[in-house]
């Protein structure tokens, strides 16, 4: 081994990448489209993806907008499905702390910038706090027109009108709008866009949120982005409002009814126990009850 | 000034990554919040680049061609600012080219506003490809007093500002805001604006603030003045 413990000495010594590992052309690129982004909300701009040191899917487009953005002053969250503690989130923190050097953590509230994977975190964003999302298929209409030629122009049209029936089908067939995740918005009245396979219990906090909320898609190389305080409408029909997922049953550890949860199999008898997804929210709400607890029996 | 005497290259960031990202950053907040004027606090030095401008103002414009422009971006200089000592600073610190009209320039810079062309002059994008379009770098005087427009739109919280955010930069033409009214018409086409405050700063910072296209302005001719008293509530961060 004192071969990779050389190495490792000479990374320490002098950095073996750029700041946050991208070059600076490549930062000033996806900046240009990131404000260009802002500018108009909901559209998606291209740009020119690089290859990064791990696969499509991995959340190679977040990863780029972040580093785009992130300063020796930013604080980084990472979350994968609400939780900080999977092998993405591990792994993209563990990146970012070496490439950047920068301070992470796993509270949404010391953080500057949130990476997320599915979910926004339950603690309420504020203003000045950037969330980046990892997307896998930018593109809301994709699954009806498989063109990109076609749903740009569509896009341009603002024609829409194939995603209501979409929408409409699922009604006819499932006597409601089955799709519980990924499920397309309406963003500053003008585009429709696809939130990333966020489950739809979050898209009503993407509307007037503070923070200002980032698209990344690395494989389709799109950006594009919710400033904030914009109005983002879950699309959905008078007589078939949009409504949110609910659980008969609260956390399982911390006893939070207005939370998503996860279901988990406990045993081999297929016993389920459902628990928020969100394991920082959970962890700091199990910690504040028992102190409470703690405060009331002394 | 004399020109010929002008061998020597200013240096751009004293930082070139951690500056441009700050630059970067506080232009990301002011395109997030139009209207909200925010500090930019890394500038390069640039004595000498325009005698004609204060400082802190042509700074920052530097400043933020420095943290965008390249060679994949084409920039237009109005008559204000078109140099040759400019020229030569961008040109060698951004490797940018400089174009001869505004219709091909990505970021258009604009030191005398009340000269500027109008907003049809830039590139507004294409249908498919709205992210396309000019973004324009303009000097007006943020800390003006006079009486602008109602801005709502993206970024402007309407709980916080239910008519609308006062924002009135100085020195602009007359028909600024008129036309900015009509070009929302064209929505998602349309161009992007900075404003660089050209009040000077008295120290290393500028203040600039952001007029994304998604902004949409109720120009003063068209709302009472009953709520211009606002404006120096918003000015005054």
């Amino acid at each position: 081994m004192p071969a990779e413990n050389s190495i490792s000495e000479n990374q320490r010594e002098t950095p073996v990448y750029n700041f946050a590992y991208l070059d600076e052309q490549t930062k000033r690129m996806l900046r240009r489209a990131i404000l260009k982004a802002v500018a108009v909300p909901g559209c998606q701009v291209p740009f020119g993806g690089r290859e990064m040191p791990m696969p499509y899917g991995w959340g190679t487009g977040g990863i780029q907008v972040s580093a785009a953005i992130m300063g020796k002053n930013d604080v980084l969250k990472v979350i994968d499905q609400g939780s900080d503690d999977t092998t993405n989130a591990v792994s993209i923190r563990s990146f970012f702390k070496r490439v950047a050097g920068i301070p992470v953590t796993t509270s949404t509230r010391e953080a500057t910038i949130i990476q997320t994977r599915h979910r926004i975190p339950e603690h309420p964003l504020r203003e000045g706090q950037i969330i980046v999302y990892q997307v896998p298929v930018p593109e809301p209409l994709r699954w009806m027109e498989p063109s990109e030629k076609e749903t740009r122009t569509m896009h341009a049209l603002e024609e829409y009108g194939v995603m209501h029936v979409k929408l409409y089908e699922d009604i006819a067939r499932h006597g409601e709008i089955a799709a519980s995740y990924d499920y397309p918005v309406m963003v500053g009245g003008r585009y429709v866009m696809s939130p990333s396979p966020l489950p739809k219990f979050d898209n009503p906090r993407m509307h007037q949120s503070p923070a200002l909320q980032l698209f990344g898609a690395g494989r389709e190389k799109r950006v594009y982005a919710v400033p904030p305080y914009t109005d983002v409408r879950s699309l959905d029909f008078e007589d078939h409002p949009f409504s949110v997922q609910r659980w008969d049953k609260p956390c399982e550890i911390c006893g939070s009814t207005d939370t998503y949860l996860d279901e988990i199999i406990a045993d081999d008898k297929g016993t389920r126990l459902y628990v928020c997804s969100d394991t920082d929210h959970c962890a700091a709400r199990l910690a504040s009850k028992e102190n409470r607890q703690g405060g009331s029996d002394g | 000034m004399i020109h010929a005497a002008l061998p020597a290259i200013l240096p751009g960031f004293a930082s070139p990554v951690h500056d441009a990202q700050q630059c970067f950053r506080t232009l990301l907040e002011a395109m997030s919040r139009p209207g909200k004027p925010v500090c930019l606090g890394v500038l390069p030095p640039v004595t000498s680049l325009n005698a004609a401008m204060p400082a802190s103002c042509i700074s920052g414009m530097v400043a933020i061609a420095l943290t965008l422009c390249d060679a994949d971006t084409q920039i237009w200089l109005d008559v204000c600012l078109d140099t040759p000592a400019m020229r030569q600073h961008l040109r060698f610190h951004c490797g940018c080219s400089i174009a001869s009209g505004p219709e091909t320039a990505s970021f258009a810079f604009i030191g005398n506003a009340k000269a500027m062309p109008r907003f049809a002059a830039f590139s507004p994008g294409e249908p498919e490809y709205p992210d396309r379009s000019a973004t324009l770098i303009i000097a007006a005087k943020l800390t003006a007093e006079e009486q602008g427009c109602l801005i709502s739109g993206p970024g402007i919280s309407p709980a916080r500002n239910p008519q609308g955010l006062p924002f009135g930069p100085g020195g602009l033409p007359a028909w600024f805001w008129e036309e900015w009214a009509m070009s929302r018409d064209g929505y998602p086409l349309g161009v992007d604006v900075v404003f660089v405050d050209s009040h000077p700063s008295g120290g290393n910072f500028v203040r600039i603030a952001g007029l994304p296209r998604s902004a949409s302005a109720v120009p003063p001719s068209r709302f009472r003045s009953g709520s211009a008293g606002e404006n120096k509530i918003c000015m005054s961060r």
